[in-house]
């Protein structure tokens, strides 16, 4: 749970004269209010999802501050930051996930295709299944790799054979494991390996045609190889899905995704295309955090 | 560096070296794993032999005596005594001798001492015969008679016609047996559902003549005429089965010369057992056993065999696992996945784990004044009103197979809840994340995903109960275990299931046969073998629900990460 990481501070740059900036980081140590740099390419992106002005508390901490972003449609938006800095919490809040944890308390709002999100009206199940998500620990259910990738169909009362089998079979390829699964369907999908559970769960969530994808460090309990086809499957999703994936690999964000948001203590400090955050940001405090001097 | 070499030092220290590594710790664990298994292992294996061997045919030894008696037993067990304890220590071997013949000589068993003993042997066409009355006969045959009329003479050709002759006679005693119990069973229910009905249309209309009592009326003379034609018909035909049957007779001769002759439908069993070779030794021992396990009992529970016995644990015990599962189950649901943690919740849960230290006895208090009273007797007025007024005998009013059952799933439900909470626990919070974001809502959830995770621990739940409740004998005694019940609470007469009858259980009759029983010494063998037919029976069932677990588990539980 990223609240109960939040009193560790990063250690900052700039001690002993090393040249590196870092006084707006230290301001937000602090608890100051400080802009956002957000490049002007991301609001010419049409967006599939709309942060506006969200914040977030865990009983009285607060752990999100006031963030607002759009996030484009069919592209790849990677959130980065150190541990503790909320990215989590703020995927999770995209689709609601944060209603399960007691005393949490939310203002702002975010809007899905214009749906707001935190209407009262919302429907919070409704709301789910039209987002996609895929956790740290790859989370196969206790049934059959089959009944897994059309899980999200079953509990919609879809029993037609034809249709599940199709819907299993688009989704397994989407994911990159139809070659691997395709003659044992009706296995245990706890038989799987590590990295074949990751996809067989990025298949389940793709099955029922998500507006968005919610990958929360999808490769962190990975080894590289199943890292690499995970990072290969998320650039074939980019074009038909609208991907938002939290990662702590420096690496993978600057191959995989085509936005980048670097977050800090729950503040959003630059957000803007992957190729500018990397090459050319405009803070030098996200300058030493992607190139790994702090964090 | 300095400190890294003192920390060094200290770990090698030979004086906490010990300690630390808890060698005597690990001695003292296994010690007590040592101690609790051989009792176990110590318990299982006395029960086993002890009641594995009751069956087996023993030699029978003739022994003089100086004063000139003979008798003619076998010997039961051995024992050194002191003669005198406040003279001088004088001690002396003795023998417990079943002696059997109990018309005559008026006891089961006797003592002998061996300085009284002149000669011992072992003639070899001593006979024990289980006979259906009277416990057993020791003695040497000598004529088979048919009609008073000897048809062989002499104990060998004798015996030899014996064993030709009595498994037919056997199994036509059985026949007229049957034929007595069943036929008559059902011409007796169906004179007794023509009295319910009049009594019915009595209390419907009133008592007075009026048309609709009158019918009723008619209708169970007609009834009773009938029945009383067809049962005459069929004594008459049992008369000339048994007839047949009981011209047979097998005259024997005791080892103090008296004559005794046994009518051949009555012997269940006889065998010379110092005649026999091995193979008809386990003949007589593979019969014996099954006697035991497919016979009603005899004498008072402590001969025969104790099928209905085995018949009312068993169906007792799947009737209370199909009641508490699903009361527990849900009930843990709602506790576990629904309620809010608070004062509240905190309290149920202790008074649940309070729930199971409660002494069982308290349970059948509450069984026979709450189920059998209260609930069966409202049920009776119900729908017994007439039955209660025929024979003025409760229906569900008494002690049951259900009630016994209700009562012993109230006794197992904390812990088929607490396990059943633990199994809700232990399911990883990630299946159920990866449920909800699926967008299935919290019911979807807990019956697609949480319930089959759980259901391996929901079996362990269950497997103990079950042991719980096959072992438990207090509150049965109070709501409906017998120490005779022959009618089974399945059977083949409509509706099959009985859930209202009276029945017997193994672990009561441990209690009857080794505590109440008047022939304590036959029975005390009994009182093993039932006991091991009792914990072979709940292994059996506890085996496949073990079985079934880790069928479950292999579907639904990951064996790696």
């Amino acid at each position: 749970m990223p609240a109960q990481k939040e009193n560790l501070t990063p250690a900052l740059p700039g001690d002993g004269g090393s040249g590196i900036s870092s006084d707006r980081l230290q301001a937000v140590a602090r608890g100051d209010n400080v802009p956002t740099e957000v490049h002007q390419s991301v609001f010419e992106a049409r967006p599939v999802l709309k942060i506006n002005a969200f914040s977030l508390w865990y009983g009285t901490k607060q752990v999100i501050h006031n963030i607002s972003m759009p996030i484009p449609r069919n592209q790849v938006t990677a959130l980065v930051g150190p541990s503790g800095c909320g990215k989590s919490t703020l995927l999770r809040s995209v689709n609601r996930m944060n209603d399960l944890i007691q005393n949490v308390q939310v203002t702002g709002d975010m809007q899905l295709n214009g749906d707001s999100i935190y209407d009262s009206r919302m429907d919070v199940i409704d709301l789910r299944k039209r987002m996609g998500m895929v956790f740290q620990k790859p989370n196969p259910f206790p049934m059959s790799i089959f009944e897994n990738v059309v899980y999200a169909l079953r509990i919609d009362g879809e029993k037609n054979r034809s249709v599940l089998e199709e819907v299993c079979e688009i989704s397994l390829r989407g994911a990159a494991l139809w070659d691997e699964v395709k003659d044992c369907l009706n296995d245990s999908a706890l038989k799987l390996s590590g990295g074949q559970q990751q996809r067989l769960c990025i298949a389940r969530a793709v099955a029922a045609e998500p507006e968005v994808l919610l990958l929360d460090e999808p490769c962190s309990a990975l080894d590289p190889i199943a890292t690499g086809k995970i990072e290969d499957l998320i650039q074939e999703l980019r074009g038909r899905y609208s991907v938002l994936m939290v990662t702590h690999n420096m690496q993978q964000a600057s191959r995989a995704s085509d936005y980048t948001a670097f977050m800090y203590l729950g503040r959003l400090i630059e957000y803007g295309p992957t190729s500018d955050i990397f090459t050319n940001p405009v803070l030098q405090e996200t300058e030493s955090y992607v190139t790994g001097r702090f964090g | 560096m300095n400190s890294s070499r003192i920390q060094r030092h200290n770990i090698r220290s030979p004086y906490s070296g010990l300690m630390a590594h808890g060698e005597p710790w690990v001695w003292l664990m296994s010690g007590s794993l040592a101690v609790a298994v051989t009792m176990i292992v110590g318990l299982l294996l006395f029960i086993t032999v002890r009641g594995s061997l009751h069956f087996w045919p023993r030699p029978l030894y003739e022994i003089t005596l100086h004063s000139g008696e003979t008798c003619l037993g076998e010997v039961t067990s051995r024992e050194t005594r002191a003669n005198n304890l406040l003279e001088n220590e004088t001690f002396s071997d003795r023998r417990l001798i079943h002696i059997a013949n109990f018309e005559l000589t008026g006891t089961h068993y006797r003592w002998i001492n061996e300085s009284d003993i002149a000669t011992t042997q072992q003639p070899r066409f001593a006979t024990v015969v289980e006979r259906l009355e009277g416990g057993r006969f020791h003695g040497f045959p000598v004529r088979v008679l048919k009609n008073d009329v000897a048809v062989s003479i002499g104990p060998e050709t004798a015996w030899a016609k014996y064993e030709e002759i009595a498994p037919a006679i056997r199994q036509q005693f059985r026949d007229a047996n049957y034929l007595d119990k069943h036929k008559r069973g059902k011409l007796q229910q169906r004179l007794r559902r023509a009295r319910l009905a009049l009594f019915d249309t009595r209390l419907k209309y009133g008592t007075e003549e009026n048309s609709f009592t009158e019918a009723a009326q008619d209708k169970e003379k007609r009834i009773a005429k009938e029945v009383s034609v067809l049962s005459s018909r069929l004594d008459k035909k049992l008369a000339s089965l048994r007839k047949a049957n009981q011209a047979w007779n097998f005259e024997f001769e005791t080892a103090e010369g008296h004559s005794v002759i046994l009518p051949i439908e009555e012997i269940v069993q006889a065998w010379q057992p110092n005649n026999i070779g091995l193979w008809r030794t386990l003949r007589v021992y593979g019969a014996r056993w099954w006697e035991f396990l497919s016979d009603d009992p005899r004498e008072a529970n402590s001969a025969g065999g104790v099928f209905p016995a085995i018949c009312g644990t068993v169906s007792m015990t799947l009737f209370m696992a199909l009641l508490v599962a699903p009361f527990g189950v849900l009930a843990a649901l709602y506790l576990r996945e629904y309620a809010a943690d608070g004062p509240l919740t905190a309290t149920v849960r202790i008074a649940i784990n309070n729930l199971a230290g409660v002494p069982s006895i308290v349970y059948g208090a509450f069984g026979i004044g709450f189920f059998c009273y209260g609930v069966g007797g409202w049920i009776d007025e119900l729908f017994f009103s007439a039955s209660l007024l025929a024979d003025n005998q409760p229906t569900y009013g008494t002690g049951g197979l259900l009630w016994a059952s209700l009562t012993l799933a109230l006794l197992t439900l904390p812990v088929v809840i607490i396990a059943t909470e633990e199994a809700l626990v232990a399911v990883p919070n990630s299946m159920r994340e990866g449920s909800y974001a699926c967008g299935a809502s919290k019911w979807q959830t807990i019956y697609r995903i949480v319930l089959p995770r759980a259901l391996p621990g929901i079996m362990t739940g269950l497997i103990l109960a079950m042991a719980r409740a096959a072992g438990e004998v207090a509150p049965l005694m109070l709501v409906g275990v017998k120490k005779v019940a022959l009618d089974l609470p399945i059977d083949t007469s409509f509706p099959y299931i009985h859930p209202e009858r009276e029945f017997m259980h193994l672990a009561y009759l441990v209690y009857d046969v080794g505590f109440q029983s008047p022939n304590s010494q036959a029975a005390k063998p009994m009182v093993f073998t039932i006991t091991l037919l009792l914990v072979t029976l709940i292994a059996a069932l506890n085996i496949t629900a073990i079985y079934i677990r880790s069928h479950l588990k292999r579907r639904y539980v990951p064996q790696h990460f």
